[in-house]
């Protein structure tokens, strides 16, 4: 990511998936209907009531590190904007596996991504099982099939005479 | 074609579809994606890649099936190939080179071929030099076509356009060319009424096909055109003469137009793209007179322009004009008059026919024109009536002759050589004092006798080898009563 968008950082660092990622984004287009209706409450009871405490502490954070005024709804939405706007540019990477990830497996595989590619690409992770393990990647319209069901065709193709030899004895 | 996965696999590339607005799909991803390649949908589906944009890629698809937002879309690295050969032959096929006739499936073709080639470069051209009949008198012999020529066939609606290409695609199909039809976006009757004219002649063995309805997809229709020259261009370089019709290129533009409004192309005149004229162009440069491997063979192409109130100003006229060898133009009043077929003399031009003429035949023709001329210009003494002078009479009497002469009947043809020995025999007033009816009969009679008797055929044959005009006419007034007499046994 550019420098100047190193004060999202934390925040989209925080987000790894795409459920997490429109996850975020619901809460913050309620954050934001609520910023203007009439007798608003309080940013900071908003924040109790409509984001979970996991990114209410991160926008928290934000708005301190930013020198946001918490009372100038103006420059809140407009900070929330941009936040929005970065988090729709992120980059999907698609994931086809055989098995739903833990949340372990999905920390293991974020951060493999990040330290290797660069941040801002988060995961759009999808069950296959037809595909027996290993893994299809798609990711920037380049497309690669690592499944195990990929390798077991090939194999079968490869040595199609030998295998209905060995079958027919 | 190989399927989805098949390609995904192979390419490694993968895009989404994202938007659909008729014939043109947004597709994002596929990196590495080239200009007019062909992608294929998950859904079975394939497109034509029309524009590479920064984000997103135009897809113009070629079905009617809904895709949706999200379908997946593989590369194939391969451009529209259609299949082509011999097999095609006597069948109606789509843009694709699916067959859509009621027989049997179309064969394995021989090969295939890209259908937006190089047209070939200056030197594998050669000049016009061979005649190419059309088996309609006022077109053989006033306006001349030569093998290899672009002509554009331009008039109003129901003015007997089809007609005539009909009867040239009869000519030449009895001459052993091969005839390519490319009935762009028709009604289905016309094409099954076009079908069966080719069959009740017998000729389907000789002509092939391609067409799509007006109901079809825009990017099925734009293609036709294409694979027409396509065709074309493989019997060519299998040694053969061709005849391609294109019939016609203004709906052709119509449905351009569509495609590239949809694709968000900014409009220029009548709101055409700006490749109108390209589009075009490069369709035509692909015809011509050719010098392949099997020696010389050509392409003579027809392109179509439909008129509005005999507009010939209009920007696909104008431009189909232009990069044609010229064009025939088929009149309204001149077809409300009954003239068969209505084409206008005085606004019709060849621009290479008359290079392929013998001596005879250009004597002839420089002959009718003066003579129309002459008519036009006594016709405006008409209403003089009884006050009129001898002279004025007989050039009107003879004009209308002349004019009665060139109408020629639906589905009719005429050789080229009895054409010429008609009209001197007209000319010599060999007929003097008969009525037309009378006349049309002798002329019937002697077509039969030229058709079934060689004797006959011989000595008109021989006739035409005289090379002056004014030989010519003292020949045939001094052999017409024998010609008459051995063809009174012929017909009614």
């Amino acid at each position: 990511m550019k420098n100047d968008n190193l004060i999202y950082y934390d925040i989209v660092k925080s987000l790894k998936t795409t459920p997490d990622a429109e996850e975020f984004l619901l809460q913050l287009d309620n954050l934001l209907t609520k910023l203007f209706k009439i007798n608003p409450d309080s940013l900071e009871k908003n924040l109790k009531k409509i984001v979970s405490s996991k990114f209410a502490e991160l926008f928290k954070e934000s708005f301190k590190i930013n020198n946001i005024n918490q009372n100038d709804h103006s420059a809140i939405e407009k900070f929330l904007n941009s936040i929005k706007n970065q988090i729709q540019q992120l980059n999907i990477l698609k994931l086809q596996l055989a098995f739903d990830p833990t949340e372990e497996t999905i920390d293991t595989l974020f951060r493999w991504i990040a330290e290797n590619y660069g941040s801002g690409i988060i995961l759009d992770i999808h069950k296959d099982e037809s595909i027996l393990g290993g893994a299809i990647v798609t990711f920037n319209g380049k497309y690669k099939d690592l499944s195990l069901r990929k390798r077991f065709e090939d194999t079968f193709q490869k040595n199609k005479i030998d295998l209905k030899k060995t079958i027919a004895r | 074609m190989k399927d989805f996965t098949a390609y995904l696999n192979q390419i490694q590339e993968i895009g989404y579809v994202e938007q659909i607005s008729d014939a043109i799909i947004y597709v994002s991803g596929l990196p590495e994606v080239k200009p007019d390649e062909i992608v294929f949908f998950e859904t079975g589906d394939f497109g034509q890649v029309f524009t590479i944009d920064f984000s997103l890629i135009e897809v113009l698809v070629f079905s009617k099936n809904s895709i949706k937002p999200g379908t997946r879309v593989a590369r194939t690295n391969d451009v529209l190939q259609i299949p082509v050969g011999f097999e095609l032959l006597g069948r109606v096929i789509d843009p694709l080179g699916n067959s859509i006739d009621s027989i049997k499936p179309l064969k394995k073709a021989e090969a295939t071929r890209s259908i937006h080639s190089i047209p070939l470069g200056i030197a594998y051209r050669k000049t016009i030099t061979a005649p190419f009949e059309t088996g309609v008198s006022i077109v053989d012999m006033v306006m001349p076509l030569g093998h290899g020529q672009r002509e554009l066939i331009i008039g109003d609606r129901k003015t007997g356009k089809t007609n005539f290409l009909m009867k040239t695609v009869l000519s030449q199909a009895r001459k052993g060319n091969i005839c390519v039809y490319a009935s762009i976006g028709k009604k289905k009757i016309d094409i099954k009424q076009l079908e069966e004219f080719f069959i009740k002649n017998d000729i389907m063995d000789k002509a092939v096909i391609v067409a799509s309805g007006s109901e079809d997809e825009a990017g099925l229709i734009y293609l036709t055109p294409f694979t027409a020259m396509t065709i074309s261009e493989y019997f060519r370089d299998q040694g053969k003469n061709v005849v391609v019709i294109l019939d016609d290129l203004s709906t052709h533009a119509k449905f351009y137009r569509e495609i590239a409004l949809l694709g968000k192309r900014f409009p220029g005149r009548n709101s055409y793209p700006s490749d109108m004229f390209f589009n075009h162009a490069q369709l035509m440069e692909r015809a011509g007179n050719f010098i392949t491997e099997k020696g010389e063979f050509s392409i003579t192409c027809f392109p179509v322009a439909e008129t509005i109130q005999g507009d010939l100003s209009g920007f696909i006229e104008t431009n189909l004009m232009s990069m044609t060898d010229g064009h025939l133009y088929f009149d309204i009043d001149l077809f409300y008059q009954g003239r068969r077929p209505a084409i206008n003399p005085f606004l019709s031009v060849t621009r290479v026919g008359r290079q392929t003429q013998s001596n005879l035949k250009r004597e002839i023709n420089r002959e009718i024109m003066s003579f129309f001329t002459l008519y036009e210009k006594m016709q405006s003494f008409i209403h003089f009536g009884t006050e009129l002078n001898e002279n004025i009479k007989a050039t009107l009497a003879t004009g209308e002759k002349i004019i009665h002469f060139f109408n020629q009947k639906y589905q009719e043809i005429v050789p080229i050589n009895l054409q010429l020995i008609f009209f001197v025999m007209l000319w010599g007033n060999v007929f003097e004092g008969k009525d037309f009816e009378a006349i049309e009969n002798d002329f019937e009679k002697i077509t039969i006798a030229y058709q079934s008797d060689p004797k006959i055929k011989l000595q008109i044959d021989k006739l035409i080898e005289i090379d002056s005009f004014n030989k010519l006419l003292a020949a045939v007034k001094q052999q017409s009563q024998n010609i008459l007499k051995l063809a009174s046994k012929y017909g009614k």
